[in-house]
């Protein structure tokens, strides 16, 4: 069962969402990976990727397709990865141009958050971007982070050095963010 | 003999199979504890904190990181006469070369002898003088006021508090985080 949300679902990646991945990692504006890969990847190292993943219980690392719920449209990616058992994670989010600006982002976000506070029972989570990248930190604030770490002029991208920006999430923020859900979790 | 990095009283080498029983001895010392230590095999954020004894496997697995030219480096420092080990050094560039995260410790036994105060400006200089580094950015556990107060002399400004990094000792611990430019960066001599 995928978690479910109003207008999204997070779900397993599938074989047929592997040219719209590749494409979300090829767009060099939409790139969330900021490392300044070439935008050379192609589909059969996807497939290769796709086919040489079995089925595992790691809990460390987690990769969703986020859909839309009536019409089924792949709108973009999700993961998580870093995560120390029970503790931390970091979050990765790539949404299709087509979706941009319309909210998806942050539905997408929230069931994620979710799911890591509420099902995972994390302590907190950590995104990382950079200064100019204002999409990712306007959703990254409206989803309750705040800014932890700010590293001067440390990211070359698009043509200048940028800061590094550290940003969390905590627990107990998450569920003042969320009245509706109780933390069980006794308080460390 | 000389070395390629090597101050007056020490010089950095390659850690290899051989020194890990002496590494699992010191960093498994209560000494070292709350050290942050695990900067140097972790990207810039999450940690080890569930691992608390080292095993071989753990270190064997930070050497493979510690070889890997494309993410990052690590150095035992040894003392030049008896070749003992002194401490790590260790520096992560895998997002961007331009960003290094530096991470250097002293061995319990051998501080008070002023090794810190004469390996860190000098590796600092060697990374601003021979790497594309423009950021170099150190983590310090909140308990380590000496070692903030160390690289504040050497030119480093506060750049965050990443909260919560660990949970050790009944409590959670947050990470204070310092970098430095290159062009703030003094020449190694007048440090």
């Amino acid at each position: 069962m995928p978690i479910r949300g109003e207008r999204i679902n997070l779900r397993e990646i599938r074989k047929e969402d592997l040219q719209d991945i590749l494409d979300l990692r090829n767009n060099i504006d939409g790139s969330s990976i900021a490392r300044n890969v070439p935008p050379t990847s192609t589909y059969e190292e996807f497939l290769n990727s796709h086919n040489k993943s079995e089925l595992s219980f790691d809990r460390e690392y987690g990769f969703f397709a986020i859909e839309t719920n009536d019409t089924k449209e792949f709108v973009g990616r999700m993961t998580f990865s870093y995560m120390g058992p029970r503790f931390c994670a970091d979050i990765g989010i790539g949404i299709k141009e087509s979706f941009w600006g319309k909210g998806y982002g942050h539905e997408a976000h929230e069931l994620l958050l979710k799911f890591l506070f509420h099902n995972m029972g994390l302590q907190m989570v950590n995104w990382r971007t950079w200064s100019e990248n204002h999409g990712s930190l306007k959703l990254a604030i409206k989803s309750g982070y705040t800014i932890t770490v700010r590293s001067r002029e440390a990211i070359f991208i698009d043509g200048k050095l940028c800061d590094y920006i550290g940003l969390q999430i905590l627990r107990e923020e998450y569920y003042e963010r969320h009245p509706e859900l109780v933390d069980n979790l006794q308080k460390i | 003999m000389t070395f390629v990095l090597e101050t007056e009283r020490t010089y950095c080498n390659r850690l290899i199979e051989k020194h890990i029983p002496v590494l699992l001895e010191v960093w498994n010392s209560s000494e070292l504890r709350y050290m942050t230590m695990n900067r140097s095999f972790r990207d810039y954020y999450g940690s080890n904190s569930h691992i608390m004894i080292y095993g071989e496997r753990d270190i064997t697995k930070i050497f493979e990181i510690w070889d890997d030219p494309l993410r990052a480096r690590g150095f035992g420092i040894f003392n030049k006469e008896t070749h003992e080990l002194l401490g790590h050094v260790a520096y992560d560039f895998g997002w961007d070369p331009h960003f290094i995260v530096f991470n250097l410790v002293i061995y319990p036994k051998n501080r008070q002898n002023g090794y810190a105060k004469e390996v860190t400006p000098y590796l600092i200089g060697e990374i601003f003088n021979n790497l594309l580094t423009n950021n170099i950015t150190v983590f310090i556990d909140e308990d380590e006021i000496i070692a903030m107060k160390f690289v504040e002399t050497l030119g480093f400004k506060p750049s965050g508090v990443i909260k919560r990094e660990t949970y050790r000792g009944g409590k959670f611990r947050n990470t204070h985080c310092f970098d430095i430019l290159k062009r703030e960066w003094r020449n190694v001599d007048a440090n």
